[in-house]
Formats: structure tokens, sequence, C-alpha cells
């Protein structure tokens, strides 16, 4: 399987792929919020865009990130291999082109020949190789997993590099060099000062904008790289990114002037955006989150382990009462992929619909079930966590409530602390693989019959299949993972983008479905 | 008196080996561990155990403790686990913030609550006495958070008078730092206020009818003279005991408003700390309010000798 400039897709894709290829494969033009490109006119190039987000950045080291919210900040300054498009395709971003070798034993990145790192190195087939290099061996490297399918790194020639892969492996590398284990660092940052770059990265990008100052934690402010390879992005003079915890202070920031774009996703919150768009202080465009609003059970746990108990958890469960929390914020969705995507399920229903009645029988049936329910504490899993369990208590589940911090309620699940957690962080990946490998069968360990799926894991993980020999695989794997109510989905979130009237493109914002912002297209009225 | 304070500042002594213990102890007893956190959205058990082992997590609560008071003594707190800087650095860096909230908000509890208490002591159980009386009692009953979000909602969104959230340092001049701490510090001010305000209004109430007093009505002095003079410094002894808690509580409730109004100061870092279990900024949060605490208690000792010089002998 080629991929040229992006992989195939739908026929709306293969448009989009169409006119990136006119474009010399570049990133997409600056468009306006009314889907038509900003008139440069219309863009302040002397503007300087104040946006804040909840999500805090603590070092600016893309190998040591340990939280996803830290990739919005950097994508600004450091580039990747490729990027992600606002619908989520994969599209170049310092590679141009990438292929699959025939048999799978490696993957051929072409590279762009034009771009520099801010500190004068030139960004070639070396550079790479030391990147992906640094992020296998780096101590604390929280990239090394992304990276364990490539074998070794070889320059072919200086613009093209060949990964070698585990066999059978390596069909997600695409579209994970779209996240921060794509990002490429100055060689010359990483000879000289690996260790200082997570609190001082300093020139070692090549992105459209160079950080200026940095407090961990708080905020960041970056001024316009002084030549970019993509004149498309980075229109503005400077970016300030700060973390504000608080989304009522968020909005309040936008609504007085004090910032200029933020994100909400608080139903309490959304409402509020909602209402002061209405009146028309604030503009707000919005976002069906990627990720979903489900429940994640580990059946080698307790009652757990009792099918029964799983599937009367999964009948028991309303997604109209969670839904209804959010008013109509929260799309129901009872797949494990948006549907639309090539790895959705086709024609599908969910095995467990709402039946109280039927969930009360499975209870009897196993004897009376007992679990506790782990949640992020003073977040908006909250409220879904309580309807939830009064639900399951309905169906005679001796349910109880364990609220943890929110730091802590996704490593400890992993870690195998909890038998079953409320949360939204079922993040679809760009590929299936990927998925698969993150809730199923690796780091979340779902799967607890790991046979069930593993055959038809490997089989779809072949990067010499094509999207359609691979789609049949995961669909059956998405369907024994709902069959074996080893993660039940609810719902989609909804995020609101807030910006106030001088703000342009908020609706060409990459990554923004997954809680992060790719801010390179965004643009201030003059 | 300079043996005084001397005998408190080594009673203070052991409070600041016990407090950090105590945090040490309440940590390891809660569940959780910061190098689940460290580890990542996609933690493994080796790279958890690795970073368990590099920071020294698994040693015996006791071990721990001893390293961090060796370290301490050295003028080391040690390094945040989750961005790496130094925590004295952190510190130092968010005090500005915290101490310019605290200190507008104790300067506005003792201006107001003087203010309210010695035009209330005038005439006792008239018109204003009891308007005050009322007016502290519901200031009393206000949480500070809410008090917080609606003067920001007034003073910040409605009519922006003030910012909505922030802090500028006093470099950049008196007057964005002071525009920044204005809702916030009311806030945070008004229950300090309104507790000075009762407390210093019932000890003038009793010391303006004490036979000193009277008979220095009777010398014919002025009544301004007479309360400003004689009657407000013998008053103030109770007000200064009460001082010397609110700090503390100010301190405690400056987590809150920090976080409503974004400001980058020390209740902030307190609580990321906690969610993070990042353990040496916690500690070190907990060393530096346990000395502000202890130092704040020491002037309110000291102070008793002016106005008490009885307590001077």
């Amino acid at each position: 399987m080629t991929w040229r400039c992006v992989r195939r897709r739908s026929g709306v894709a293969m448009l989009a792929v169409a006119a990136l290829a006119l474009t010399g494969c570049g990133s997409g033009g600056a468009a306006g919020n009314d889907g038509k490109p900003a008139q440069s006119t219309e863009a302040d190039p002397n503007a300087t865009l104040r946006f804040t987000s909840a999500a805090p950045i603590r070092n600016l080291d893309p190998a040591l990130q340990t939280s996803y919210g830290g990739v919005g900040y950097l994508v600004l300054a450091i580039d990747r291999l490729t990027t992600l498009d606002k619908d989520d395709n994969v599209v170049p971003g310092l590679a141009t082109e990438w292929k699959f070798a025939k048999d799978g034993s490696y993957l051929e990145l072409k590279l762009r020949d034009d771009v520099r790192f801010h500190d004068g190195t030139v960004f070639d087939a070396a550079a790479v190789k030391a990147n992906i290099e640094r992020g296998k061996t780096l101590e604390g490297s929280t990239i090394k997993q992304n990276l364990d399918d490539i074998t070794s790194v070889e320059a072919v020639d200086a613009h093209t590099v060949r990964l070698r892969l585990v066999k059978g492996r390596g069909v997600q590398l695409p579209s994970v060099f779209a996240t921060n284990a794509g990002m490429m660092i100055s060689p010359k940052a990483i000879a000289e000062r690996s260790a200082k770059l997570a609190s001082d990265l300093g020139d070692a990008g090549s992105g459209p904008y160079l950080v200026t100052s940095f407090t961990p934690g708080e905020k960041v402010v970056m001024k316009k790289a002084p030549a970019y390879w993509d004149p498309a992005v980075g229109q503005i003079a400077g970016i300030e990114l700060q973390a504000i915890s608080d989304g009522a202070t968020r909005l309040r920031g936008v609504q007085t002037g004090q910032t200029d774009l933020t994100t909400v996703s608080a139903a309490n919150d959304l409402a509020q955006a909602r209402q002061l768009a209405d009146q028309g202080a604030v503009d707000m465009k919005k976002v069906t989150f990627r990720n979903v609003l489900g429940v994640y059970l580990r059946a080698n746990l307790g009652d757990l382990t009792k099918p029964e108990v799983r599937q009367a958890i999964a009948h028991a469960i309303d997604p109209d009462a969670v839904g209804a929390l959010f008013s109509g914020s929260c799309q129901p969705n009872r797949q494990l992929y948006p549907a639309g995507s090539w790895a959705a399920i086709k024609d599908y229903s969910y095995p467990y619909p709402y039946d109280q009645a039927k969930a009360r029988e499975l209870v009897q049936k196993a004897g009376g079930a007992k679990v506790t329910i782990s949640y992020p504490a003073s977040t908006n899993m909250e409220q879904p966590a309580n309807v939830i369990q009064g639900k399951l208590s309905e169906a005679g589940i001796d349910a109880k409530l364990n609220p943890v911090p929110n730091t802590e309620n996704e490593p400890r699940f992993i870690a195998g602390d909890f038998e079953l957690m409320v949360s939204a962080s079922w993040s679809p990946k760009i590929d299936p693989a990927d998925t698969v490998d993150t809730y199923l069968l690796d780091t979340y360990k779902l799967a607890t019959d790991r046979g069930a799926i593993e055959p038809d894991a490997a089989k779809a993980a072949d990067p010499t299949l094509s999207e359609a020999q691979r789609a049949p695989l995961y669909a059956k794997i998405w369907q024994t993972t709902m069959q074996q109510a080893w993660y039940i989905p609810i719902c989609r979130l909804t995020v609101g983008v807030v910006s106030n009237n001088k703000v342009l493109n908020t609706d060409n914002v990459p990554l923004a479905d997954i809680g992060i912002w790719d801010l390179r297209h965004i643009a201030v009225k003059r | 008196m300079l043996r005084h304070a001397g005998k408190r500042l080594l009673a203070a002594i052991p409070l600041l080996l016990v407090v950090p213990l105590l945090v040490f102890l309440l940590i390891d007893l809660a569940p959780g561990d910061p190098a689940v956190v460290l580890a990542g959205d996609n933690p493994t058990p080796e790279r958890i155990a690795a970073i368990q082992a590099r920071l020294g997590l698994s040693d015996p609560v006791v071990e721990r403790y001893a390293r961090w008071v060796g370290a301490v003594l050295h003028g080391d707190l040690g390094k945040s686990l989750m961005s790496d800087q130094s925590v004295m650095e952190m510190i130092i860096r968010r005090m500005g913030a915290t101490m310019s909230l605290v200190l507008f908000a104790m300067v506005m509890a003792v201006v107001l609550g003087a203010l309210m208490a010695i035009l209330s002591s005038l005439r006792p159980g008239g018109v204003v006495d009891r308007l005050v009386n009322w007016l502290a009692s519901i200031a009393i009953a206000i949480p500070a958070f809410w008090f917080g979000l609606v003067l920001a909602s007034l003073f910040a969104v409605t009519y922006r008078v003030f910012p909505a959230f922030g802090f500028v340092p006093l470099s950049e001049g008196i007057g964005p730092w002071l525009s920044h701490l204005v809702l916030p510090g009311v806030a945070l001010g008004l229950l300090p206020a309104a507790e000075v305000t009762l407390q210093l209004r019932s000890a003038l109430g009793q010391v303006l009818t004490s036979d000193y007093i009277l008979n220095a009505r009777a010398k014919g002095l002025s009544r301004r003279s007479v309360l400003f003079k004689h009657a407000l410094k013998n008053a103030c002894v109770p007000v200064v005991t009460v001082f010397g808690f609110r700090v503390a509580e100010v301190l405690a409730g400056s987590v809150t408003i920090e976080i409503i109004y974004n400001m980058p100061g020390l209740g902030s870092l307190a609580v990321d700390s906690v969610l993070s279990r990042d353990i040496p900024v916690l500690l070190g949060f907990v060393l530096f309010s346990t000395s502000v605490v202890v130092v704040v208690n020491l002037l309110v000792d000291i102070s008793y000798g002016y106005f008490n010089p009885k307590v001077r002998a």
C-alpha cells in the first residue's frame, strides 16, 4: 500500500488529495470562519493572539510529554513528519510522501528539502534518524512505545529515510508521526543540550513559531519564526498560550477582551458560551469530540469476571439519561469509531440496548453483583458516574462511587487498581491498529481474552493490506469488544471554540476534536 | 523581648519538622503513585518501576523524610517531579502573587474593620452600630469563592472596571498591580474584615465603659483623644490575636481565589502539586506556609509588648 501525500479515503478526501497535490503537498491555505480563505488584507500580521485552554504544559521536550495536552503547544514550535488536517486526514508535514515496502519490512519517507531548524541546522534524513533514536532511547521517553515497531533507521539519501519495521507491524506509524512521536528537533540541539530542551526549547524546532518564554504549567509565549517553509500558516506576530483550569474564568477572559480565543467542554460552560454567542458577545464554533464518553470494564476483576454482570451493566446504562446531563452536547454514540470512518462498523446496532428488566434478570442469574465505579473527581464525568450508579443500583447491582484525582484516574485504571471506570478518554486513533494496541491489547489491556481478537489484530496490522481489506477485520474486533462488554460506549461530547470577533479561521483548528489545538492557521483581524 | 522571640523561634523548630512529616505520612497512606502520573498517557509497568527507582519513591517513608530534611538543612528543597524545576525557584516565583493577595486582604481587613468598629462604637446600639453589626454578620456568611465570582461578573464583565483574572507584579507599576488585586483581594478580605469589625467593636465596647476611660472623659479629654489615644490601643490586644489566626486562614483561602482569578500564586501551585502527587513541591509549600504562620504568630507575640506594657516585663 502506498501513500502519496495522503492515504486513500472517501471520494471527498480524494478531491482534497488532488488539491493538496496541486499545491505541492503543502498544508492547506488559511480558511476564514465562513470556510473561505482568509483575505490577506483582513489579517493583521502584527497581531498577537491570546489563547487559553485547560491543559497545561510542564515541559517542552516532545519525547517527555506526560499528557497529550502538551502537544497542542508544541505543534506551533516543532514540526512533525506528518500532520492532521481538520478532518483528521494524515497529510504531509516534514515528510512529503511515504510508502511501505511490498513485504512490509520498511516504511520509506521522502523528506522536504527546503527546511532548516531555527538554529540553522538543515533538516534531513540524519535529523530524522537522530530524533527517532533519541525517542527510543532517552531516559523517561514517553514516545518509546509509539516507536517500538521501528527496529532501525537508515538514511537512503539526504532526503529519504527508511524505517525498518518489526515483521507485520508499523501500519499506524504515518498517523503516529502526526503526534509528538513525529516531532523533529535539531540534531545540533540533541547533541549539545538534550537534557535542557525540557525547560528551554530555544531555536531547536522548525515550526511556524519560536518559543520566547516558558513558565511550566502556566504560560508559553511565542513569536513568529523569521522564515517558514509554509507561507500559508503562522500569519500573526505572536501567540500567548495560557493554561487556565476553570472554564468560567476562560470564558470571562474572552468576554472581557482580556483574551481572544478559548475552548470549553463542560455542559454549563457550553451553555453559557451559547448564551453569550446568541447575545453577540462572543463567537462560538462547535466541534464534536472524537473521544467517546463511556465505561471501561476490567473483565478479570471482582464480579466483572462474570459475563452476565458485564452484560447487565451494559443493559442498565441509559445513554439518554447520560446525554440529558449535557443538554444535547453529548451526541449518542454506541460505536468505537465515529460513523463515517472507514474503521467504523457498517450496518451496526449495539448488542445491549437500555433494558432494566433484562439487566435485573442477568444480575439475578449471576447471583447478585458488586462493583466500584471510579471516575475523575471534579470533572464533567462526576454527574455521568452518579447517573450510572443510580441505574446500576436500579438493576440490583451494589454499585459504589470512587472519585479519583483527575491526574490519577487513567494511570491507575491502567495499572489495574480499578475494576470499572467512567471516562471520556476513549480516543479512537487515526489508525485502528493504534486503537487496538492502546485500549485492547497493550496499555489499557481491556481484552482479557486476548485470543478472541489477537489473530485478527495481527492480520489487520499488516501494512501491506488496504483499508478495504483491514476494515472487516476491525469490525470483528470491535464487535467482540462490545459483545464481551469490555468497553461500553455512550456518547461523544462537544467542545466549544469561543473567540472574540477579531479571530479568524476558528473552523480550521486541526486536533480540536481530540481536545488539543493546532493554532497554526489562526489569524487576527486588523 | 528578644529572649522571648528567640524562645518562640526555637519552639517552632519541632513544628517545622512535624508538619512536613505528617504530609509525608498522609501522602504515603493515600492511594496513588506519582510515578504512574509521570509515566505518561501510555504507562507500562516497566516504565513506572524505572521512574520509582530513579526518584527513590519505593524507599521507606522514614528514609525519604530523612533525605528531605537533610537536603532542606543544606538549603535544597529539591526539584519538582513533574517539571524538574527547582522547588525553591518555583516558590519564589509564585510568592509574589500570593503575598500581594494576602497583604491586600489583610490591609483591607484592618482598615475596613477598624473603621467600621470605630463608627459602630461611637453610638452603641444606634443605627450605625446595628447596620455595621448586620453587614458584618452577612459578610461572615458569604463564601469567598462565591463573592469572588460575583465581583468578577459585576466589575470585570459588566462594568469592565477591573481585569477578569491574572496578576501583574509590582515591578510593572503600582496601578496595574493594584487593579489586578482589587477584586480577588476584596473577595478574600471580606471575611477577616467582618471578623476584625466584630472583635474590635466588642473590645471597644468593654474598654469604653472601663474606669480609666470614664476618668479620662471626666478630666475633659475630647472623645477623639479618648478613643484614639487610650481606648483603641487597649482594645487592639484581642484583635491582634485574631489577626494572627486570620493570616493563616487567608493564606488557606487564597487557594480558591487564586484559581477563580487565575493568579499564579502558591495556592494554585499547592493544588496542582496535590493532584499530581508532586511531593517535593507540596512539601516546599507546606514548609513555606508553616514558616509564614510561625513568623506572623511571633510578630503578634512581639506586638503584645507594644499594646500592653505589662507583657514587656
